[in-house]
C-alpha cells in the first residue's frame, strides 16, 4: 500500500509534512497549490449545481442541501490540510468552522431566494460562489496559523503577504508593501481586505533570530525594498566577482597591447638592420 | 406503483448524479430533504425554513469521515497526496 500511496508524518516543530518513504518534506508551495486546487474544485462543484438550478433541472432546496454539505466537507478538508492532518483538528477548530458555516448557510439561503426571485443574475451568483469557496480557504489559513508551534527560544516568526493570482485590492497591496511582519500583524488572506473572500493571496513564513528582527521587519516597503542580509551578501559577492572579471579582461588586453607593440618594434629594428 | 413524491426524488437523484455527485450522497441529500417536507405537499412547492437552512452547521464525527472520503475521491488531489491528511505527529522531528 505504501508503495502506491505514500504515508506522511507532520513534523510539529517545523509545521511541515514529511514523506515517510523518501524522508523529503512537502514544500509550502505544494501545500498551497493543493489548497488552491481543492478550493477551485469546490467552486466548480457549486457552480455546476447552481447552473442546473438556473436551467430549471435541479430543485433549489436540493441545491441548498447539496451545497451546504459540499461546503462543509471542503471546509473540513482544507482546515485539516493547513492544521497538519485530520487528527490535529480540535474542538475549537470545529467550533470555528461551524460558526463560519452558519454564516455561509444563511448567505446561501439569501442567494437561493435571490435566484428564485430573479434578483440575482447568473454572474452575480457565480461571483458569490467564488466568495464562498474563498471562505473555506481563509478559514483554513486562519486555522493553520493557530496551529503553528511557538518559534524556538530566541527566535521570532515573521509573515509576509504575497499577492496571488487575482486582481489585487488596495488592502492587499498595502499588506504586501508592509513586507515582513511579526505574527499577528498581517491578517490572513481573505480577512480584513476590501476583496473579502475573493482574495487569493498567500503568506510566506520565516523564522529569524530575535536580535535580527528589525533587519527584516518592513522590508519590501513602499519606500523602496530593503534587501534581506543573505540577498545583500550574495549581490555584493556577485558584484565583486564581476569587477574582478572586468579587471582581468583589462589586464589581458593591456598585456596583448604591449606584446603587439613589442612585435612592431622588433619588426622595425629588423628592417633597419 | 411509484408515488409522485418518489418519482420526484428519483429525478433529483439522477440530476445530482449527472452533475458528478456520487449516488449515496445524492440519495442522502434528497432523503434528508424529504424528511422536512410534509407528506401531502408537492416537493416543488416546499419553501425551506431558516431552521432547515441553518441546520447541520455543527461538525459531527460523521462529517469528518465524509470529508475524508471526499479527499480520497477528489480529482484535485494527486495520488501522491491522497494520504497526506492521515499524517501522524512526529514531535521529535
Amino acid at each position: 500500500m505504501d508503495k502506491v500511496l505514500p504515508g506522511y508524518v507532520w513534523v510539529v516543530r517545523l509545521a511541515r509534512y514529511r514523506n515517510i518513504a523518501t524522508g523529503r518534506f512537502v514544500s509550502q508551495r505544494q501545500v498551497l497549490s493543493l489548497l488552491d486546487n481543492v478550493v477551485d474544485e469546490l467552486e466548480e462543484s457549486m457552480v455546476r449545481g447552481t447552473l442546473s438550478v438556473l436551467e430549471g433541472s435541479l430543485n433549489s432546496n436540493v441545491w441548498m442541501v447539496r451545497t451546504k454539505d459540499v461546503l462543509k466537507r471542503y471546509y473540513l478538508s482544507t482546515a485539516s490540510l493547513e492544521a497538519g492532518g485530520w487528527d490535529r483538528l480540535t474542538q475549537s477548530d470545529f467550533g470555528r468552522i461551524g460558526q463560519r458555516l452558519r454564516q455561509e448557510y444563511a448567505a446561501l439561503k439569501g442567494l437561493m431566494e435571490g435566484i428564485l426571485d430573479g434578483e440575482v443574475s447568473e454572474a452575480q451568483a457565480l461571483n458569490r460562489l467564488h466568495m464562498y469557496a474563498g471562505g473555506a480557504r481563509a478559514t483554513a489559513l486562519e486555522i493553520g496559523q493557530l496551529h503553528l508551534p511557538p518559534p524556538p527560544r530566541g527566535k521570532v516568526r515573521l509573515f509576509r503577504r504575497i499577492l496571488g493570482r487575482a486582481e489585487h485590492c488596495d488592502s492587499c497591496v498595502d499588506y504586501y508593501h508592509m513586507g515582513w511582519q511579526p505574527q499577528g500583524v498581517l491578517p490572513v488572506p481573505g480577512v480584513g481586505s476590501v476583496c473579502l473572500t475573493n482574495c487569493r493571496c498567500h503568506m510566506k513564513v520565516k523564522i529569524v533570530p530575535e536580535a535580527d528582527e528589525s533587519k527584516y521587519v518592513g522590508s519590501a516597503s513602499k519606500d523602496g525594498p530593503k534587501m534581506w542580509p543573505r540577498w545583500q551578501a550574495r549581490k555584493a559577492k556577485m558584484a565583486a566577482a564581476k569587477e574582478q572579471r572586468k579587471q582581468a579582461r583589462a589586464s589581458r588586453a593591456a598585456a596583448r597591447k604591449i606584446e603587439k607593440e613589442q612585435r612592431r618594434v622588433a619588426r622595425l629594428l629588423k628592417g633597419q638592420a | 406503483m411509484a408515488t409522485k413524491r418518489e418519482l420526484w426524488a428519483d429525478n433529483q437523484v439522477q440530476e445530482l448524479v449527472a452533475l458528478g455527485d456520487n449516488l449515496p450522497d445524492a440519495q442522502l441529500w434528497v432523503d434528508w430533504l424529504l424528511t422536512r417536507i410534509p407528506e401531502t405537499m408537492d416537493p416543488d412547492d416546499y419553501e425551506m425554513t431558516v431552521e432547515d437552512a441553518l441546520a447541520l452547521a455543527d461538525i459531527q464525527d460523521g462529517d469528518v469521515r465524509m470529508s475524508r472520503v471526499g479527499w480520497y475521491e477528489s480529482d484535485a488531489v494527486p495520488a501522491l497526496f491522497k494520504r497526506l491528511l492521515d499524517a501522524t505527529e512526529e514531535s521529535h522531528g
